[in-house]
């Protein structure tokens, strides 16, 4: 012991120089002035690039910087954007220091991603505070509410939306069945168990069965078995493609194959690599911009967008078309709300927000207003099978438009 | 000086050694030599650096200055583990045995080095001697270590030393809590081995017993030395006498 | 002669090392930082660093309740965020749905951390090292599957947002003077720590960290200790957590995670475990340096990973080392050189013992027909062995014959299957080996077991707790009657060093001694915990012959003033010197009882023990 510490020692007399060096220069990175300049407009993308949502975080920056470059090469002398990303580890706590961060430090003019729900409840009562704008990708739905995040804004498809969807369309192709609910006990799948909970009851209906898992299983037999024990015919799911597509191997391993319906995040490219063809059956929503019937040719405008994120990302590309359009929309709304807008400031930014209407994206067309923060046509919502995916396009599951 | 008429070899030199812990010196140059088959005695009184500069030939503490040759090269720089394989094994205070092996599979480890060159029966019959020597340990030898008691444990130690037929076999106190009577075998042991060949430099509070078996001896006091010479002559030496014999008798008068 | 004059007196001849451990904490000192800080708190308007400021400072009051617990007392106890997290949602729901004023809100958090603190110490009786540390896993896993599913009280994985800010009075404080309130529960914390460490606790501590048998063995109740220890840590750790809530004013389980506590050990670890100032480093470090990488995003982590791993291969004394050796290099070395460099060894004289050692009131120990065998072995067969103040016994017999677990049946450390043992006619068989302590029998072991982190003085310190303990309020706020039995105890200890011959040493660690030098101390400590029966296992072994003789002579005062002694030795000459009845164990059973003469001239003795051989050896 002893001659290992002397040891020890004289390593560190060796360094010591070096390790203080390193610790006045990291010491001195926070006074550091940021880099941008003051006609650019910057935002701050806060998402998850580890951990369990660490998926979308990566996959939503392959979007975002392609887009930037374009902007900017095309800006000339004029506005320029400017993105600062930082990752939240999949941690609230890590998200609120990554939000004190960019507003107070590198005073953002937006605040835009935190892919998932957890981090961005605890996102939202700081940014909202600081009366920055706030554009969340997290599809929790009590996330939005003017009254109580008055900069709290979102494109994407909130989580009770997605639930209305699919109990609708069971309901009405299928009725009479039994009905099944698992999810993960993230807030991810918590908040998803209760929007279906929520849309089933609207039918006078509730789940026969219900199963939650914690995220870091890879076994899911047990829950299988139980669900095919009470006899589930159709199964609402609501977690991340990763831990789904270990539940649907979990499921064919016992020959369980029912019907399964999930949320947004199934479409992940995950979930199309490692379900196999036990995942066949699976369907769950999405825009219906990125999808097309049977019979239909794939949407040119959609095609062609994701041929050029594949010549920019080659293999690495790793987001799916849906995302990607989802933030290029995001993108394409700011670019123009910071046109319209009477200034920088949050206020400025947040009147022109509200003052959208109709703003047409690929996706979708947005329309906002003081009471509405949830930009979303409803009807751009359907479902569509998870695999069977070409140029990425998916195939809408029969009687959904 | 020679030894039975053989040229003197020197196996182990220590050449102004200065050792250390934290800030307290402990060693300040010292000096000793010790030669192809001798019984070298260390004695000295508590504190004195003894046990240091064991450990610091054999590399557990890291010297401040001075030289090690071992073999007639210098080993200062190697690490613990290195010095053993060259064949110099140190056998510190203490009852280091392997707690969760039997007292056998202990020895046998003890022989680790030995085993691939000499195969298992030759090391067979060396284990059965030593057992028979130490007949206690013997009735105990299916036994966990950990179980023995303080004594046997010790007992076991010096015999898994002595096992792997060292080029210099350096001891710290063998005789540390045995039964008198056991502190006779195993200084009768230290004298077989060294009349076999064997080089031992030992450490010991019993300074006259040590003495009695050594060829040659050195005082450490204060972390330098300050008597050396053949044993004989320490013993007779009046300021030895006073100092570190004093009234020690081990037995009835 | 007596009184603080005395013990100041004392105080100043102590080397300046010893004397730096015990020197009273500068409080003006603490005052005029804290406050200070309070202001530089207060005075922060960036919302950015005023976040960092408060994490910081959370961070720091975490690692310190730490240090009590895993540094100091050595408990393997990893689940300190689930400990937090207790504290941060009481807290919060406690305002938000029991409409609770701030302050009983943020006292309930720590109450209620202190109750999981007091539960998870409860496997720590019997367990240590990895299997406690995996214990306190499963505690943690639990409290956080509490967080996620018990949604309509925690508000499941989504956690609490817009918890109330803190109020004093109806009146919220808003972010500059919580963070001053944070900063002042830190330097509480940190003074705390510091002030608990100086005083008796915190010898008893370290001293159960180190090595809980030795300290049970000096009457030190290491289950109530565990438990205080426990209890406190996490109720500090609670109130940061409560601090928490209400200064950022959202909670989820994420702060309670098993990564979560696995940060803090590590601030604990990396700034410099059982330091002083290592929490302090390791929680600065920890918490900034994320932030400042936060620039290389996704591999940030990994960035992040590296620099720890630097670190610790560089320094594996955590942060605390690295600054410890820059501030050596600045100082240049000097002082400590000089003061430490080479203590003259001393001899053992009896200056001071007869203050040191009270006279014992009369007593009798008897231990009769005792049986013990382990798994097939059996060790003891209807052994027995008695003595009464004023009286040496020998307790002699070959390697391996049981008397080693002779002494251990008798002081509580193994329990005897037959027989029985009576201390002053009461029955002592079957009690916890503390306890046995506290009435008075003292053992020392045969291998020294050292507090090896503690100097030679603290380990003599440690060794009064039973009887020296102040209020546990006391020791933390370094009020005058914990310094005062600091001081009287310090009077003692020096007595007992000196009677021994260890008082040139006593700012050395015990790690440091020779082997001889360690056997002094396990007798002066045995004698600090003021035994009426001292049981002393092999005391001469490793000691020279001068110190033998002297070493009988200390026995021979200690028989004078009273002490019964039960003495284990192979030292023939301080057997027959000494001794005014020995037993001798042979395999178990006790084959002769008598005067040493007696003893000596037994046939069956000549056989076992003493050899054939010894008189040629011997005979000098």
């Amino acid at each position: 012991m002893r001659a290992i510490r002397n040891l020890g020692h004289a390593y560190a007399h060796a360094r010591l120089g070096s390790i203080a060096a390193f610790a006045v220069a990291l010491l001195g990175q926070l006074y550091a002035p940021s880099a941008a300049k003051a006609e650019d407009f910057t935002i701050g993308v806060i998402n998850a690039m580890t951990g369990i949502g660490a998926d979308l975080g990566i996959a939503s920056q392959q979007a975002i910087e392609p887009f930037v470059e374009e902007f900017n090469r095309s800006a000339g002398t004029g506005t320029r954007l400017n993105i600062i990303f930082r990752d939240d580890e999949s941690n609230p706590q890590k998200g609120v220091a990554a939000a004190h961060e960019l507003l107070q430090r590198y005073r953002v003019n937006m605040i835009m991603g935190t892919n998932l729900t957890n981090v961005a409840f605890a996102v939202a009562p700081i940014v909202n505070q600081a009366k920055i704008p706030f554009i969340t990708m997290a599809t929790g739905s009590a996330l939005i509410d003017p009254q109580k995040f008055p900069y709290s804004f979102r494109t994407n498809i909130p989580t009770d939306l997605e639930a209305r969807t699919l109990v609708d369309h069971v309901v009405r192709q299928s009725p009479g069945k039994k009905y099944g609910l698992m999810v993960d006990t993230t807030a991810l799948g918590q908040a998803g168990a209760q929007a279906v909970r929520n849309a089933l009851k609207a039918h006078n209906l509730e789940p026969i069965a219900y199963e939650a898992f914690n995220p870091a299983d890879t076994d899911l037999t047990a829950q299988g078995f139980r669900l095919q024990k009470a006899g589930v015919e159709t199964l609402f799911v609501w977690s991340n493609g990763l831990q789904l597509a270990h539940a649907a191997r979990s499921f064919e391993r016992i020959g369980f194959a029912p019907q399964v319906f999930g949320g947004f995040g199934t479409h992940q490219e995950a979930f199309i690599r490692l379900a196999g063809p036990a995942g066949s059956k699976w369907a769950a929503t999405i825009y219906r911009g990125t999808t097309r019937s049977e019979n239909e040719p794939p949407p040119a405008n959609i095609v062609a967008y994701y041929a050029k994120l594949k010549s920019r990302w080659g293999d690495k590309l790793t987001t799916t078309v849906m995302l990607a359009a989802m933030w290029n929309d995001m993108l394409n709304l700011v670019v123009d709300v910071v046109k319209r807008s009477k200034g920088r400031d949050g206020d400025s930014i947040k009147a022109a927000l509200e003052d959208t209407k109709n703003f047409k994206g690929m996706m979708s067309s947005y329309s906002f207003s003081p009471a509405r923060h949830d930009g979303l046509e409803p009807s751009a919502v359907t479902i569509a099978y998870v695999l069977g995916v070409q140029d990425n396009i998916r195939t809408r599951v029969p009687g959904m438009p | 000086m020679s030894r039975d008429g053989q040229p003197v070899k020197p196996l182990l030199e220590v050449r102004n050694l200065t050792a250390a812990y934290g800030s307290a010196t402990v060693l300040y140059g010292v000096d000793i030599t010790v030669n192809e088959g001798e019984l070298v005695a260390l004695v000295g009184s508590n504190g004195a650096g003894k046990s240091t500069l064991l450990r610091t030939i054999s590399g557990l503490v890291s010297p401040a200055g001075g030289e090690i040759m071992f073999l007639g090269r210098p080993i200062r720089q190697l690490a613990p583990e290195h010095i053993t394989r060259l064949g110099l094994l140190h056998v510190p205070e203490g009852r280091h045995v392997f707690p969760d092996q039997s007292a056998e599979d202990n020895l046998y480890l003890g022989a680790y080095r030995r085993l691939r060159s000499e195969g298992r029966k030759r090391i067979r019959a060396d284990i059965e001697a030593l057992f028979e020597r130490f007949p206690q340990i013997a009735e105990r030898r299916k036994n966990l270590a950990g179980l023995l008691s303080g004594g046997e444990q010790q007992i076991l130690a010096i015999a898994r030393a002595l096992i792997a037929r060292p080029r210099l076999l350096m001891l710290d106190e063998p005789s540390l809590g045995l039964a008198p009577a056991i502190i006779d075998v195993v200084f009768d042991t230290l004298v077989h081995e060294r009349r076999n060949g064997m080089t031992i430099l030992l450490v010991e509070q019993l300074a006259y017993a040590a003495l009695s078996i050594a060829d040659r001896g050195y005082v450490l006091s204060r972390g330098t030395v300050s008597l050396s010479g053949p044993s004989q002559l320490l013993l007779n030496d009046a300021q030895v006498r006073r100092a570190y014999l004093g009234e020690e008798r081990h037995a009835f008068g | 002669m007596h009184s603080a004059d005395l013990a100041s007196a004392s105080l100043a001849a102590l080397p300046v090392a010893a004397r730096q451990d015990l020197r009273p904490i500068n409080k003006a000192l603490v005052l005029a930082a804290g406050a200070l800080l309070m202001v530089a708190g207060w005075s922060i308007s960036d919302g950015y660093i005023s976040y960092l400021a408060r994490l910081t400072a959370i961070n720091v009051i975490v690692a310190y309740s730490l240090n009590l617990l895993v540094g100091y007392a050595g408990q393997a106890f990893i689940a300190a965020g689930a400990t937090f997290a207790i504290g941060a949602y009481v807290s919060a729901l406690s305002m938000m749905k029991l409409g609770l004023p701030f302050l009983a809100a943020w006292a309930a958090g720590g109450i209620l951390a202190g109750i999981f603190g007091l539960l998870s110490s409860l496997p720590a009786l019997r367990l240590a090292g990895a299997y406690l540390a995996m214990v306190s896993i499963a505690f943690n896993v639990v409290v956080e599957q509490i967080l996620i599913h018990w949604t309509e009280v925690t508000g499941g994985p989504i956690g609490l947002p817009a918890i109330p800010r803190a109020e004093l009075g109806g009146i919220e404080l808003d972010e500059r003077v919580m963070l001053a309130l944070i900063i002042f529960i830190a330097v509480l914390t940190v003074y705390g720590s510091a002030a608990l460490r100086q005083s008796q606790w915190g010898r008893a501590l370290v001293a159960m960290g180190e090595n809980e048998l030795a300290a049970k063995s000096l009457g030190i109740d290491t289950i109530r200790l565990k438990a205080v220890v426990f209890w406190l840590s996490s109720v500090i750790a609670g109130l940061a957590g409560g601090l928490y809530a209400h200064s950022m004013q959202y909670v989820s389980p994420d702060v309670g995670t098993i990564f979560a506590s696995f940060n803090f050990v590590l601030m604990l670890v990396l700034g410099g475990i059982k330091t002083s100032w290592g929490p302090l480093f390791g929680a600065f470090f920890l918490t900034l340096l994320p932030q400042l990488l936060s620039d290389f995003q996704r591999y940030h982590l990994l960035v992040l990973g590296i620099i720890l791993l630097a670190v610790v291969t560089t320094a594996p004394g955590g942060l605390a080392q690295i600054i410890d050796s820059l501030m050596a290099r600045f100082r240049g070395a000097i002082g400590r050189k000089a003061s430490l460099g080479q203590s003259a060894p001393a001899n053992i004289s009896f200056a001071g013992l007869d203050e040191s050692v009270a006279v014992a009131g009369h007593c009798e120990l008897v231990a009769s027909a005792i049986d013990k065998s382990f798994g097939g072995v059996t060790a003891l067969r209807g052994a027995g062995i008695a003595v009464r103040s004023g009286m040496i016994r020998g307790l002699i017999g070959p390697n391996g014959s049981g008397k080693s677990t002779l002494v251990n049946v008798i002081t509580g450390f193994d329990r005897a299957d037959a027989g029985e043992i009576r201390f002053d006619e009461r029955r002592i068989d079957g009690r916890p080996s503390s306890w046995v302590a506290r009435a008075g029998l003292v053992r020392s072991f045969q291998t020294p077991r050292m507090f090896s982190e503690l100097t030679v003085l603290e380990n003599l310190l440690a060794a009064q707790f039973h009887r020296s303990a102040p209020p546990l309020v006391a020791a933390l706020f370094d009020l005058p009657s914990s310094r005062r039995t600091t001081r009287q105890a310090i009077e003692q200890a020096l007595g007992l060093a000196r009677a021994v011959g260890l008082e040139g040493l006593v700012a050395r660690r015990a790690a440091d001694l020779s082997q001889g030098d360690k056997k002094k101390l396990e007798i002066a400590r045995a004698l600090a915990a003021e035994p009426a029966v001292l049981i002393l296992d092999e005391p001469a072994a490793g000691l020279s012959a001068e110190e033998a003789t002297a070493l009988c002579s200390l026995l021979e005062r200690l028989r004078a003033k009273g002490l019964a002694v039960i003495l284990v030795e192979h030292h023939m000459d301080v057997i027959m010197r000494v001794c005014d009845r020995i037993t001798v164990l042979d395999r178990g059973r006790v084959i002769a009882e008598g005067t040493p003469r007696e003893v000596r001239d037994d046939p069956e003795v000549r056989r076992a023990y003493l050899g054939i051989e010894r008189a040629n050896i011997g005979a000098a």
